[in-house]
């Protein structure tokens, strides 16, 4: 038998997208007429802060309240969503998606492998097989399609078993099941938020988080490095796709991120060059990035230079956006509109 | 006789006749597309209410090629994706023979210069002008049906047993000229998108696996390597496992180029098949905790791997099943090619019957003397033979149609005898 989880308020405070909370919030029957109160304010300054938080990249330590009233704590989260859905900028979307679902990475990971289960099973509704003792876990392979953050290595379906409908997975696989989930769900409600009317109190609000977002939007925005060439011209199709939804700010899979990095540097461009490429991304981490192209590079580790992927692979990670007629790899592509031949110095991993 | 209206006519006999078509679940929720024989236009965004209203246009009008999406939608006739609707999908593979290289090809396929009308055997340019614009004349006969339909047990085995499909949720269609469609109803896959059903795909064909990752397999390139998978493991260990069982046991020193897709060295080779029943024993035991290798080299160890992955993997086209928005064929239909039907069969005729045995439609006894400028010698299951040595070869009804519906340039003249 498995014993009962209590789920407390801090956790619904920490887990603010499963069902347990959300029933919470609707309890309180808290509406934005309610901001004007006193408690309203409170609530409001603390959603406030949470997108402040998210912006500013403030380590979670941090950023975590102290001494709140968790309730209050609990709703400062809808209320946030509702200052986004008015801000209304993409980028700033997932920007905050992105800062509040590593938050809750961080929280889960602290947790025991029963509550994260919970959490999954009960908050999420997922279908969870869990065994007894070692905490063997399998998801229903649909959930695990859904959610899946990336489309390569050990992520991928085809590397995992799958059993009678479920893929066995670890506790570190579901927590970042569960991340990828919150991320997506903080997107779509923002996306879906309406409020009938604005109380003044949240339209200060607004034009305050507005207003800061402006100040450092630019930081996301990308620098012009790459308009020397004309990148239409001789980019394969998924290449510029990557590069138009890196530009955009989207959060693109690791896959992509190889493909696009060891494509600009097998043409030559620099490490700093392709690092500044990512600059946009809302999980841009410049340490870790520069750390990776300079792996990708050949500057590291094993020495290799990465080659990027071929069109078949590309097809099958859903990185190729179009079957170019007689190209095998979106290298051959580039060094053909360029009119320069392919393989003289191709390396391979 | 006009080969193309002696086509017609034959359609259009089958369908007044009442033919078994099997209807979608769901009809009103899909859309519907046609091809006539009038031109090669498709007719799309048609929906039915109910199965009568269908069996109706088809009489009508005399379909050569009829199709259904895969995919449910609030209004499956409104002009453009965008107002359809979509509300889901169903889950469905297409293994079509064309993709799977057989020895058959070369008794059957051929190349026609669409310059001056030559034949050639291979493909680069016509043999006879040199144009390049050649196309290629693909033909299936009984050997090629045999390798889909063994395509078509393996997907049905991974489908069951790796994802939890049940069998009745599995419906099994022969295409009517290659392969098989196989379908998945089922509500955990219906909102499925176009990354989800790759990654199915991708299973079920055995792309990407990659043993750094797959449980199981500790095969670095220092160090000791040690597999802990089994002949029983679930999912792709087990069936690598099993295979790798196979190829262990069939391997000799003749037949290693056909059992093996990867190369292996000379001496390896020896040293697997002087070993063989050390090696088959260990896999015999699944129960052990992990296979003694010996000193199999990690190049021949993944070598061996490879080959037992392309010895199980499924090969199926891709755009079927990551297309959510696809035409499929109509069961009880026919197929405009080989004026064969395609037909939703059991999965008992799938692992006993050819589709020569259920879905011939034009089985009469009735023989058409025909004056071919080049034929394909074996297809469906009839050798056809020049016997006098004319050009005029004399072939029953259905292989007649199936040579004006897949290559009416061949044909120049036809009568009935
Ligand atoms: S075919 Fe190759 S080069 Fe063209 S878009 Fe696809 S992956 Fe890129
Ligand atoms: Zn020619
Ligand atoms: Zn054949």
């Amino acid at each position: 038998m498995e014993e009962t989880v209590i789920f407390t308020l801090e956790d619904k405070f920490k887990y603010p997208f499963t069902a347990q909370a959300r029933d919470h919030i609707r309890k309180l029957n808290f509406s934005i007429d309610d901001l004007a109160l006193p408690i309203g304010r409170t609530v409001l300054s603390l959603a406030k802060k949470r997108i402040l938080d998210a912006i500013r990249r403030e380590p979670f330590a941090k950023a975590e309240p102290k001494d709140i009233d968790l309730e209050i704590g609990l709703l400062s989260f809808p209320t946030s969503i509702i200052i986004l859905a008015q801000v209304s900028d993409e980028r700033l979307v997932r920007v905050f998606a992105i800062y509040e679902s590593k938050k809750v990475r961080n929280f889960l990971e602290e947790e025991n492998t029963r509550k994260i289960v919970y959490i999954a099973r009960n908050g999420l509704g997922w279908d969870i097989r869990s065994g007894s003792r070692k905490f063997n876990l399998a998801i229903r392979f649909h959930y695990y399609l859904t959610y899946q953050p990336e489309y390569l290595g050990s992520w991928k379906l085809v590397n995992k078993v799958l059993h009678d409908g479920y893929v066995l997975i670890t506790r570190h696989e579901l927590i970042r099941l569960i991340e990828e989930f919150s991320k997506r769900y903080i997107i779509k409600a923002c996306n879906e938020a309406r409020i009938s009317r604005l109380p003044e109190s949240l339209s200060i609000a607004i034009e305050e988080i507005s207003r800061e977002w402006a100040s450092v939007r630019a930081k996301y925005e990308l620098p012009k490095i790459l308009s020397r060439v004309d990148e239409n011209e001789v980019y394969p199709p998924c290449i510029i796709n990557l590069l138009n939804l890196v530009r955009r700010g989207e959060n693109i899979p690791h896959s992509g991120r190889f493909a696009l990095a060891t494509f600009m540097l097998n043409i030559g461009k620099s490490v700093d060059e392709v690092i500044d490429l990512f600059r946009t991304m809302p999980d841009f981490d410049e340490n870790k990035t520069r750390y990776q192209v300079e792996h990708l590079a050949g500057l590291r580790g094993s020495r290799i230079k990465y080659s990027t992927f071929k069109c078949l692979n590309m097809k099958s990670l859903g990185l190729c956006v179009k079957d170019c007629k007689d190209i095998k790899h979106p290298l051959q592509y580039f060094y053909r509109k360029i009119g320069r031949k392919y393989g003289s110095k191709k390396t391979n991993v | 006789m006009d080969p193309k209206k002696l086509m017609f006519n034959c359609f259009k006999r089958y369908y007044r006749k009442n033919p078994d078509i099997v209807v979608p679940n769901n009809i009103k929720q899909r859309e519907f597309g046609f091809i006539l024989f009038i031109n090669d236009e498709m007719i799309r965004h048609t929906a039915f209410p109910s199965r009568e209203e269908l069996v109706k246009y088809l009489k009508e009008k005399v379909p050569r090629h009829a199709y259904y999406s895969t995919a449910y939608y609030v209004d499956p006739s409104a002009p453009d994706m965008a107002s359809k609707g979509w509300l889901g999908a169903d889950l469905v593979f297409d293994i079509d023979v064309d993709h799977i290289p057989t020895d058959c090809k070369a008794d059957h396929d051929f190349y026609l210069c669409q310059d001056c009308g030559g034949i050639s055997i291979s493909g680069e340019q016509c043999s006879v002008c040199g144009s390049s614009r050649i196309k290629k004349v693909t033909w299936v006969c009984e050997r090629c049906l045999d390798v889909a339909r063994e395509h078509a047990l393996r997907l049905i085995d991974i489908l069951i047993s790796d994802f939890g499909f049940s069998s009745n949720e599995i419906e099994i269609v022969f295409s009517g000229h290659r392969g098989y469609h196989i379908h998945v109803q089922n509500k955990d896959i219906l909102e499925l998108g176009q990354d989800g059903r790759r990654e199915i795909l991708d299973y079920v064909r055995g792309e990407g696996i990659d043993f750094r990752f797959l449980p199981g397999f500790n095969i670095p390139r220092k160090g000791s390597k040690s597999i802990s998978a089994s002949i029983d493991s679930r999912g792709w260990p087990g069936r690598i496992m099993r295979s790798l069982y196979n190829i262990i046991l069939n391997l000799n020193e003749n037949n290693f180029h056909e059992i093996l897709s990867r190369e292996i060295e000379r001496d390896d080779l020896e040293y697997i098949l002087e070993n063989r029943s050390f090696f088959l024993e260990e896999l015999e035991n699944p129960d052990k905790g992990y296979v003694n290798l010996l000193k199999l080299r990690r190049k021949t160890l993944l070598a061996l791997l490879e080959s037992a992955v392309d010895f199980s993997k499924v090969i199926v086209d891709e755009k079927v099943t990551i297309d959510t928005k696809r035409l499929i064929r109509l069961p009880g239909s026919l197929h405009g090619k080989t004026g064969m039907a395609v037909r939703k069969i059991l999965f008992s005729d799938l692992e006993n019957k050819s589709p020569v045995d259920y879905a011939i439609v034009f089985a009469e006894n009735e023989y058409f003397k025909i004056k071919a400028k080049f034929f394909p010698r074996h297809i469906l299951d009839f050798k056809i033979e020049d016997k006098k040595g004319n050009g005029y070869i004399v072939v029953p009804k259905y292989i007649a149609i199936y040579l004006i519906g897949n290559a009416s340039e061949i044909v120049e003249a036809i009568e009935v005898i």
